[in-house]
């Protein structure tokens, strides 16, 4: 596969912030007015990430893990220390303006709509600003109302919106000027499931029909499920997981959980043999690892000593996985 | 840079007619904030007059003359309320919300989409009573001003919104990036008012500070001079004042964004 592929391609980034330090106490902070403790701390450590054309990537990793930054340093807001970032041919903040001509940004906790207007005022905006021809526009507007189904939507004033409504205006307006690339900051916090629904069926639209890629960071794992194929989790400024999203849930393939259900009340030292995640009188969640025991041999042998009704054999979930990854 | 400059006139455009769309989405609103500001604005000459009449007045003025001043006074902070009334607003909402990346996504440079965000209606109220009060100055004066001291004002009113921008360029720098700025964006709007005053009041050094190294007096007194014919070699070192304060503020600003785009937070 060649090289041109990949609409983003970043190696070995690198970002160190200033950070402030003070000793606690009220002395402290009369000598903090005219000395202060500084530490470098580095945000991003190192990121190497590939994505190629036409792909939703998910973007994932605790609080303070650095992926904000990742995605600032991408969009052209940060410069970086060290690395390398080339997206769609452009060194973003070194070319910004010619870059962010191709890039859409979607902020689920900020708005680009004027609130006290209809956002089919603000589009006209941006049909402005971009240049986007006449003829195109209306085009897309009219693809992307059918598409989101805000036909009335978009000629009532952004305050009279839901949240749901508003998101899917957002898009729209993020999406206008036909970027090759999205960045999607938690697009879904705080909608209800249908929204949800509406808006993940959009990017899946929308990603075929007019190959756009984009980025997402969430920290709704049913987005991630529904919508990418492939997923990058960052901590502590670096990557910690860059693979496909089946694979993350191949992640523990070492583990396996067995949910027992017993045909009558067991007494709880019958199961102390056993590494137990959750248990009561009837049922019982049992951890195996598989360098520790056969799984059939287990099976067989739990079977023959407790009065089994059902049984179910299941991999870690993947928000186990997840916050296994976090918190290592 | 002429393209960028075109681009960021028609960006100017429509951010004004979404902001009138804005003003007759609440017509109450800007009906009274409208008529306030003619009932504010006029207070402004009522005081200049009874101070006037009452005193000795300012050397070198008679009444009818600093009527013509006060009336070209109230043009100019109708126009310039008018066209940058918002943008202290819009700088503070960005710093409130956390948005100011957002102005670093748009494909202009991030002090001009600010800038073009100014268009305020509500300055139209100030721009009506100095028109009115301008020509009931000219009426009273009974002189007809020559096409040359007529340009001569318009110049001195274009290098006003340019030195203005500088000022609110510089606000706009202390707001953003130092975040915290207490009250000096007050000392500045007191700074300011000094050019509110025909300049002759003040001691001849601060006559030539408000004339070149901050020529406030470009944006009521020069005009009011032209108008009067009595003009001197003044403009030029107000003009190159208006023209440098401009330059060093975007100097600034680009200083302190390159801080910001390249510390981050």
């Amino acid at each position: 596969m060649g090289e041109n592929e990949y609409i983003i391609n970043v190696t070995g980034l690198k970002k160190a912030f200033k950070v402030s330090k003070r000793e606690e106490g009220f002395g402290a902070a009369i000598k903090s007015l005219w000395s202060r403790n500084h530490e470098t701390v580095y945000g991003v450590d190192g990121i190497d990430l590939k994505v190629r054309r036409g792909e939703i990537r998910g973007l994932i990793g605790p609080n303070g893990a650095g992926k904000s930054t990742t995605i600032k340093i991408m969009s052209g807001i940060l410069h970086p220390e060290e690395g390398k970032v080339d997206i769609m041919g452009f060194v973003p903040w070194k070319e910004r303006q010619k870059f962010v001509k191709k890039l859409g940004v979607v902020f689920g906790q900020k708005s680009q709509l004027w609130w006290d207007l209809p956002p089919i005022d603000t589009y006209a905006l941006n049909r402005e600003m971009y240049h986007v021809p006449r003829k195109r526009y209306d085009e897309l507007i009219d693809y992307f109302k059918e598409l989101l189904q805000i036909e009335g939507v978009v000629h009532k004033p952004v305050r009279q919106l839901s949240l749901g409504e508003r998101m899917k205006c957002e898009f729209v307006c993020a999406m206008l000027h036909e970027p090759e690339l999205v960045f999607l900051d938690e697009p879904t916090i705080g909608l209800d499931i249908i929204s949800k629904e509406n808006i993940r069926k959009f990017i899946k639209q929308v990603n075929q029909d007019l190959r756009t890629t984009f980025i997402l960071t969430t920290h709704d794992l049913s987005d991630l499920e529904n919508l990418c194929e492939n997923v990058t989790i960052i901590n502590k400024g670096r990557v910690v997981y860059d693979d496909s999203l089946s694979q993350l849930n191949r992640y523990f393939s070492q583990k396996k959980l067995i949910d027992v259900q017993f045909q009558e009340p067991l007494a709880p030292d019958m199961l102390k043999e056993y590494t137990l995640l959750a248990s009561d009188e009837l049922t019982a969640t049992i951890e195996l690892d598989l360098a520790e025991g056969d799984l059939r041999q287990f099976v067989y042998e739990l079977l023959g000593k407790l009065p089994v009704q059902d049984i179910n054999i299941r991999n870690i979930p993947i928000e186990d996985v997840i916050r296994e990854i976090y918190s290592s | 840079m002429a393209t960028t400059l075109t681009g960021l006139l028609r960006l100017y455009y429509w951010n004004m007619k979404l902001s009138v769309s804005r003003s007759m989405a609440y017509r109450l609103d800007f009906i009274i904030g409208v008529l306030t500001s003619i009932l504010f604005s006029g207070t402004a000459p009522f005081l200049q007059y009874i101070f006037f009449t009452q005193t000795r007045g300012y050397p070198g003025w008679n009444l009818n003359q600093i009527m013509l001043f006060q009336g070209i006074l109230l043009l100019w902070l109708g126009l310039r309320e008018t066209l940058f009334g918002n943008v202290m607003d819009v700088a503070h909402q960005l710093v409130r919300k956390g948005d100011f990346d957002r102005l670093l996504v748009k494909p202009y440079p991030p002090l001009g989409t600010l800038l073009t965000s100014g268009f305020n209606l509500k300055g139209i109220g100030s721009l009506i009573s100095g028109g009115a009060l301008t020509i009931y100055a000219f009426s009273r004066l009974d002189v007809m001003p020559s096409p040359l001291q007529v340009l001569l004002a318009l110049v001195s009113i274009v290098c006003s919104i340019i030195l203005y921008m500088g000022v609110t360029t510089l606000l706009c720098t202390m707001v953003i990036m130092l975040v915290q700025v207490g009250r000096l964006e007050e000392l500045v709007d007191r700074i300011l008012g000094f050019g509110d005053y025909p300049i002759n009041i003040y001691p001849r050094f601060l006559q030539q500070l408000f004339l070149t190294v901050f020529p406030f007096a470009i944006w009521a007194y020069v005009p009011s001079q032209a108008l009067l014919d009595r003009l001197g070699s003044d403009i030029v070192m107000a003009v190159i004042g208006c023209f440098t304060v401009f330059a060093i503020s975007v100097w600034i600003w680009n200083r302190s964004l390159n801080r910001y785009t390249s510390a981050g937070g």
